[in-house]
């Protein structure tokens, strides 16, 4: 096993460890196991990507933020006022580690297999838990540092050395921040759930807050008005809540030398924050933490009320929707799979929040454009801006593949065992299952807001876009490798990849698109679309199920 | 009916092992309902009863691995709500769901085990080597864990648990999934173990084994000790003639021959 690095930087600081009682040599074995394993992980940001060879995947997920704070580092360059510019850079940054924390480091900050493998070993638990923490803070810094390396390099020789120790030292503080408010989140939810309802509530925190960060994102910019390259800046008291402007402060105050109260304020905010943050977290919120966590082992096996209700329904639905016994099956299967697929719903569910905000993303440039409200709504009403649904029909279309991936994909050997002559059916309720599930659901909340805004003569528009959609869907998964269900891990993605599916869907979903506005001029038109979408879709129907086990066989070797 | 051995038991000396009215719930689920029981050097414990009957709870909180349990426990005469972890030393477990890093080599994640004992890593490595060998899987000992087979993982956490020669060993169905060569092999071991004075405690849903090398019978029923004794005393008093006849009884299930003819019985149902 190899030493690493970053263990004998930690070294220097043995007497810190050993004055709060930990015992140091076992802690530095302990986290070199865990190095050595998280070598051997595959992290999320790359699980969208073809397997890369087993091994130094970290280090490739290093370059991907590598190539993130190359943008950040060209941000310096930019002859804008150092607050404006650091608070966009540690908001980009605050945003990476946040997400990184949430999507990896969550299994390491809920880890409960380290205790079950060391606590039979005489070690004591503050050792365990000053490891744990060691942990993730190394990796933490790891990331932030490949983000912002660049960023402090290009700071560096602009603005001299005080702009790159103001900078290092502020990103130990984010760190400890960050690992303190997941803790913190995760503690409010463990406070009040347990066992298998716990790791749902986890699975939807992470979701939230993934779609979150997103949107939120595109609001940033929006503290500053940027007009003609001239940035005006006023400060508000809700400032002071988004922490970007606390770490940013410092250099408009040291650099700058613009000594103003605000910066002042804001400047110690940013070092008051993180570090009270740090001492709660070793003092009261570790010890909490760790007593909870054992719940994460327990659960309570209640049955479920709704569940008979639900079944019920289901089973109507499959009986509309379904023709064989087999698809039937399937169809119950597929949707009983997909409400408790988590790390398929962790993927799934933020694609189908950015479907659901989407075309109102791109339609804000619209709205911040300076008009009145209802003017605004006035526009949108004699507008075709409805065609903006067509960014969430892009994304929609593209999801429908994932219903290959699945963390149980080890049972998949069942479809082999079972007594199926063709796999038809079982693709067709599968397909199916995930369409009413998923998709159509949240299409309608879509075409209900943009009915309200826009008024009911858009309806067969919207009727349309839907046909379309599926169109799209069922077209992707004619050339998409054929797959059964639930059938491969997440890690391998063979066959298309999500970016050659993306593509495909934007440039399908552009084109229905513009033959869609093209025919809104010819009287008729929309209607004409329909049949002819229609048309399309049968045809695809048949053609993409014409599938025989030996092709599906061929397909996953 | 409560069966104890009766005297016989107690002219051991310090008990190794000591619990005193052990109690334990999860929530309102109430798991352990007060155990008492002396484990003496030497004695190889079959500890059985049916499942959710308290077994594995039992152990993992005189291993520490759960808190909040009501009553005392000592091993070795330290009483473990102290927080001491010296006596953690002396134990060797292997869990009956066993977690184990694997995305380590045998190699690494042995010398890891060991090293946390507080052995020398070229201690520890040698010996690990050497043991690999006798079970024969010495040609997987830098090989990824994950890439074992069930009976070769199993092999490898038994070793996992013996490698810094601990007195007392907690063995949780530790024959899963094991070849019958490889089960004779470690019965021979268990017993040698006991026989160097080493306490083994043994929890198996397996009877015939459990009948064989147990030196005392400890049957857990609803979280209470229902009976304790040697094989011999335990069918001396049920009068029944095999482990699993005596299981049925005090566990109070003489239904198996009406269940399994329903059961075939449902399976014609058209």
């Amino acid at each position: 096993m190899k030493d690493f690095t970053v263990l004998k930087l930690l070294d220097r600081f043995y007497f810190l460890f050993k004055k709060i009682g930990v015992d140091y040599p076992t802690m530095r074995r302990i986290l070199q196991v865990q190095l050595t394993m998280d070598e051997r992980r595959v992290p999320t940001i790359l699980t969208n990507q073809k397997k890369t060879r087993s091994g130094n995947s970290f280090k490739s997920s290093l370059i991907t933020y590598g190539i993130l704070g190359f943008f950040i580092g060209l941000l310096m360059l930019v002859p804008f006022p150092l607050f404006y510019k650091m608070n966009l850079a540690f908001g980009l940054i605050i945003f990476m580690v946040m997400v990184t924390m949430i999507s990896d480091f969550s299994t390491v900050l809920l880890d409960v297999k380290d205790k079950n493998i060391l606590l039979p070993c005489p070690v004591d638990a503050r050792t365990i838990n000053t490891a744990k923490l060691m942990h993730i803070v190394i990796y933490l810094f790891t990331i932030t540092m490949s983000i912002s390396g660049l960023a402090l390099l290009v700071g560096l020789f602009k603005y001299g050395v005080a702009f790159a120790l103001i900078f290092m030292f502020e990103l130990v503080l984010i760190c400890c921040l960050v690992v303190f408010f997941t803790s913190i989140l995760y503690m409010a939810i463990l406070s009040f759930f347990d066992g298998e309802k716990l790791k749902d509530m986890i699975n939807y925190i992470q979701i939230l807050l993934s779609v979150f960060i997103v949107v939120g994102y595109q609001f940033m910019g929006r503290i500053f008005n940027l007009t003609r390259l001239t940035v005006t800046f006023h400060p508000v008291w809700w400032h002071f809540l988004i922490p970007t402007t606390w770490f940013a402060a410092p250099f408009s105050l040291f650099i700058e030398h613009t000594s103003s109260q605000y910066f002042i304020a804001l400047s110690l905010l940013a070092l008051i924050v993180p570090t009270a943050a740090t001492v709660l977290y070793m003092t009261l919120v570790i010890p909490y933490f760790e007593g909870k966590l054992q719940k994460l082992n327990s659960s309570s096996m209640r049955a479920n009320k709704g569940a008979a209700v639900r079944v019920k329904i289901q089973r109507a639905a499959a009986n509309i929707l379904c023709f064989s016994r087999t698809e039937k099956a399937f169809y119950q299967f597929t949707q009983n799979m997909l409400s408790n697929e988590r790390k398929l719903k962790l993927q799934l569910y933020p694609q189908l929040a950015f479907a659901l905000a989407m075309p109102f993303l791109m339609l804000s440039g619209i709205i911040g454009s300076g008009v009145s409200w209802s003017e605004i709504l006035v526009d949108l009403a004699n507008s075709k801006l409805y065609l903006a649904v067509y960014w969430s029909a892009i994304i929609l279309a593209s999801t429908a593949t994932m219903i290959s991936s699945s963390e149980n994909y080890r049972g998949a050997w069942i479809y082999r065992a079972l007594p199926i002559e063709s796999p038809v059916p079982l693709l067709k309720g599968a397909l199916k299952a995930f369409i009413v599930k998923f998709i159509i659901p949240i299409y309608l909340l879509i075409a209900l807001i943009f009915v309200l805004l826009c008024g009911l003569k858009i309806i067969p528009d919207l009727i349309l876009i839907f046909i379309n959609m599926i169109m799209v869907l069922l077209f992707i998964f004619k050339l998409n490798r054929k797959e059964l269900p639930f059938y491969r891990d997440f890690q391998v993605t063979q066959g298309m990849n999500r970016m050659g599916i993306m593509l495909i869907s934007v440039l399908v979903c552009g084109l229905c698109a513009l033959v869609h506005l093209l025919l809104t001029y010819v009287p008729l038109g929309v209607t004409l679309n329909i049949v002819l979408s229609l048309v399309i879709i049968t045809v695809l129907w048949r053609q993409s199920f014409n599938i025989t086990w030996k092709e599906i066989i061929k397909d996953a070797i | 009916m409560v069966i104890t051995a009766g005297d016989t038991m107690n002219t051991k000396g310090e008990a190794v092992v000591s619990i005193r009215d052990l109690a334990m719930s999860y929530g309102t689920n109430q798991v352990l309902r007060g155990i008492n029981l002396n484990v003496f050097q030497g004695e190889i414990i079959g500890y059985i009863g049916p499942n959710g009957a308290g077994k594995s709870t039992t152990v993992k909180i005189i291993l520490g691995l759960v808190d909040g349990f009501k009553g005392q426990v000592k091993v070795l005469g330290e009483n473990i709500a102290d927080g001491g972890i010296e006596y953690k030393r002396k134990i060797g477990y292997v869990p009956e769901t066993a977690e184990v890093y694997d995305t380590l080599t045998a190699h690494e994640y042995l010398t890891f085990i060991g090293e946390m004992y507080g052995m020398d890593f070229r201690l520890v490595d040698r010996k690990a080597q050497k043991l690999m060998a006798l079970f024969d899987i010495a040609d997987v000992y830098h090989a990824r864990i994950a890439s074992y087979s069930k009976g070769m993982k199993q092999k490898l956490l038994i070793i996992s648990s013996l490698l810094h020669n601990p007195d007392i060993l907690f063995f949780d169905e530790p024959l899963s999934g094991l070849d019958a060569n490889s089960v004779m092999v470690f019965k021979e071991i268990m017993t040698d173990l006991a026989a160097q004075g080493k306490t083994i405690f043994y929890s198996s849903h397996i009877m015939d084994v459990v009948e064989k090398i147990s030196s005392r019978i400890v049957l857990i029923n609803n979280g209470q000790i229902v009976a304790d004794g040697s094989f011999d005393q335990l069918s001396q008093k049920c009068r029944e003639g095999s482990l699993e006849e005596i299981f049925n009884q005090l566990t109070g299930f003489n239904r198996h021959k009406e269940i399994a003819d329903e059961f075939i019985a449902v399976l014609g149902e058209a």
